[in-house]
């Protein structure tokens, strides 16, 4: 039995505070739908992350939030934050404007295996507000397209006033090797695209499925049937779900995202299909 | 372990002396039900030995209730350096020490405030006295009296006035401690150690009368999702959150901001499983929204998540939770319905 921690004295004075935020201004806010908005942030210091990862967002003296940063993790000196009005901090978070300054710590948790996904085609997935963290991966791939295999992107909002990034959307269609395929749940007048859940685009992908990997994130009931639709084609390891929870410390302590054995915070939000799918209540 | 006698007018010399370099606290009363003591208040001729586990749990000395962690914008915000000693440790106390550690000691990330407080706190224990009735710590593969994890363990024996001292030859405070006041202790005889090895028995005897079910150190409890006990459990409960409070390995904290003048405080406080708002989301949703599934997380985190992730049981036997229950819940119950399966 322990009498005190491990730590030396030395590794006492040189504890670094996981509780303390450092300030990033708002460099530029842009509106991508009804209820959500992307924010441009220019940190105090460069803030690197890994795809995937998390951080946690404050706005000072109201509280904080964690977020997947939307924008490209080769990027250090700025990073983007695509958030859907939900909440407290994210209702705050809409309402102010940029040249503001917000706090930010991180990056924390276990982001997408990108080792995992080199040499083999990838199905990404998202839904509504969802498709933010897999933009962070979009990019990240596309900045080395020679390490993956074929990659494809099923996106499916509300509605076509509901889809994030619709420039990025067009672009990675018509300029990349993307293949994108979209759908909304209610089209309007001028929807061409399809129309329906996001799981329709599923049926009978077009890719090497034995030897891929699938993304998804999305609202809970989305992310649940699209797993469901993937274990026809893919193995459950290669299923990869973001999920997300209640989240205070971020750092696998206060205790509140625990989920089955796991600390959300800790040991996701990236998790395997196969790592979850025992867990009761998972999609509760 | 080195073992000595002391008198108990020693041992107030001894105490004198380790505050003279460190916050020190000591037990309030003897009957447990209360707390602890700073020295500098402490009023009475002679220090109260607890019988059994004080009712505050040692947390406090290490995670306090509520404390600021951090100050926006100020990046040099530190946590304060202060040495203390805690007098009145159990055994079960030690212990839980041991579950807080694998949580606020990560490997990866480190709890600052949590780190420094252990680092420097002395751990002053002592032998139980007596069985409460709401103690089962032989079930967890515990034992009424400590068998390390402390600076010192000082104990009374019955109708012996001398006390009992081990000095831990871990500790190289303790030994520090005793070089500078070797004068105060004397040598402990065989009939001594005899006694203290036959009143041990006795505690550890009565401990398994009072406490007649299956061992948890050999079984552990398998926590089913849906089962007609969270629903009984949700009908007592009444949602208090003292059993968290209580509890010596609950963990759980919220963060929250506080501004002040040009800056924001950051500060965290104890939160509770228990509670309703404890899981929800924004937007609204919340996986623990029905009481029967919180009264089942809380067994679902002490004997299987905290088990899986650091192959030991969040709790420690100690009871606490079931003295400070307003709906009379006695986790043994509980314990004594759920199935288990044998250990790895």
């Amino acid at each position: 039995m322990q009498i005190r921690s491990k730590l030396s004295e030395e590794d006492i004075k040189g504890l670094e505070n996981p509780y303390s935020s450092i300030p990033v201004e708002i460099a530029d806010i842009k509106k991508e739908s009804p209820n959500i908005k992307t924010f441009e942030l220019i940190p105090e210091k460069p803030l690197e992350f890994q795809t995937g990862e998390f951080v946690q967002l404050s706005v000072p003296g109201r509280g904080e939030a964690p977020f997947t940063p939307s924008s490209s993790p080769n990027i250090h000196e700025t990073l983007e934050i695509t958030i859907m009005e939900a909440g407290e901090v994210t209702g705050k978070l809409h309402e102010i404007n940029s040249g503001q300054t917000l706090g930010i710590r991180g990056p924390y948790g276990k982001g997408y295996p990108l080792d995992k996904m080199r040499g083999h085609d990838i199905l990404i997935v998202g839904g509504g507000v969802g498709l933010a963290p897999l933009r962070s991966l979009l990019y990240e791939l596309m900045d080395s397209p020679e390490q993956f295999g074929e990659i494809y992107l099923k996106y499916g909002a509300r509605t076509p006033d509901h889809l994030i990034y619709k420039e990025q959307l067009s672009e990675w269609d018509t300029e990349t090797m993307i293949g994108v395929e979209l759908t909304v749940d209610e089209a309007d007048e001028e929807w061409e695209g399809k129309e329906g859940v996001v799981t329709n685009l599923l049926e009978g992908p077009e890719m090497d499925t034995e030897n891929g990997l699938a993304v998804v994130c999305g609202p809970p009931i989305m992310m649940k049937f699209t797993a469901k639709t993937l274990l026809n084609y893919f193995e459950p390891e290669d299923i990869y779900l973001s999920l997300e929870k209640n989240m205070s410390c971020g750092v696998g302590m206060c205790g509140h995202c625990q989920l089955g054995p796991y600390y959300v915070c800790r040991d996701g939000p990236v998790f395997t299909y196969d790592q979850v799918k025992d867990i009761p209540g998972l999609w509760e | 372990m080195q073992l000595y006698r002391i008198t108990e007018r020693n041992f107030l010399e001894l105490l004198n002396d380790i505050a003279k370099e460190r916050d020190l606290f000591v037990p309030s009363s003897s009957d447990g039900g209360s707390g602890y003591t700073n020295w500098d208040h402490f009023q009475g001729s002679a220090v109260s030995f607890p019988v059994t586990r004080i009712l505050t749990p040692p947390k406090v000395f290490f995670f306090p209730p509520k404390e600021q962690v951090s100050r926006f914008p100020d990046k040099d915000f530190q946590p304060e350096r202060k040495k203390q000693a805690v007098f009145g440790l159990k055994s079960c106390d030690l212990v839980s020490l041991q579950v807080l550690d694998a949580i606020f000691l990560e490997e990866e990330i480190t709890d600052p405030y949590y780190a420094i407080r252990r680092h420097d706190t002395l751990l002053i224990s002592s032998d139980c006295y007596d069985v409460a009735d709401t103690c089962f710590c032989n079930k967890i593969g515990g034992q009424p009296y400590p068998k390390g994890g402390f600076d010192l363990n000082i104990s009374r024996l019955p109708r012996r006035d001398d006390l009992f001292v081990a000095v831990n030859d871990e500790s190289k405070e303790a030994q520090d401690l005793y070089q500078r006041n070797s004068n105060l202790f004397q040598p402990v005889s065989e009939e001594l150690l005899a006694e203290r090895t036959s009143f041990r028995k006795s505690l550890t005897e009565e401990l398994d009368r009072k406490n007649n079910f299956v061992d948890l150190s050999k079984r552990k409890p398998e926590i089913p999702y849906r089962d007609p006990i969270w629903t009984d459990l949700s009908e007592e409960c009444v949602e208090c959150g003292a059993c968290n409070f209580s509890c010596p390995t609950c963990h759980c904290f919220q963060l929250y901001e506080k501004p002040e003048n040009t800056s924001v405080n950051r500060r965290r406080v104890w939160d509770s499983c228990n509670l309703k708002g404890y899981s929800r989301v924004a937007g609204g949703a919340n996986p623990l929204e029905s009481l029967e599934s919180r009264v089942r997380n809380r067994f679902y985190d002490k004997f299987e998540r905290v088990y899986e992730n650091y192959g030991f049981y969040g709790c420690t036997g100690c009871g606490r939770c079931t003295d400070s229950c307003m709906g009379d819940i006695d986790i043994r119950d509980v314990l004594k319905e759920i199935p288990s399966a044998n250990t790895k």
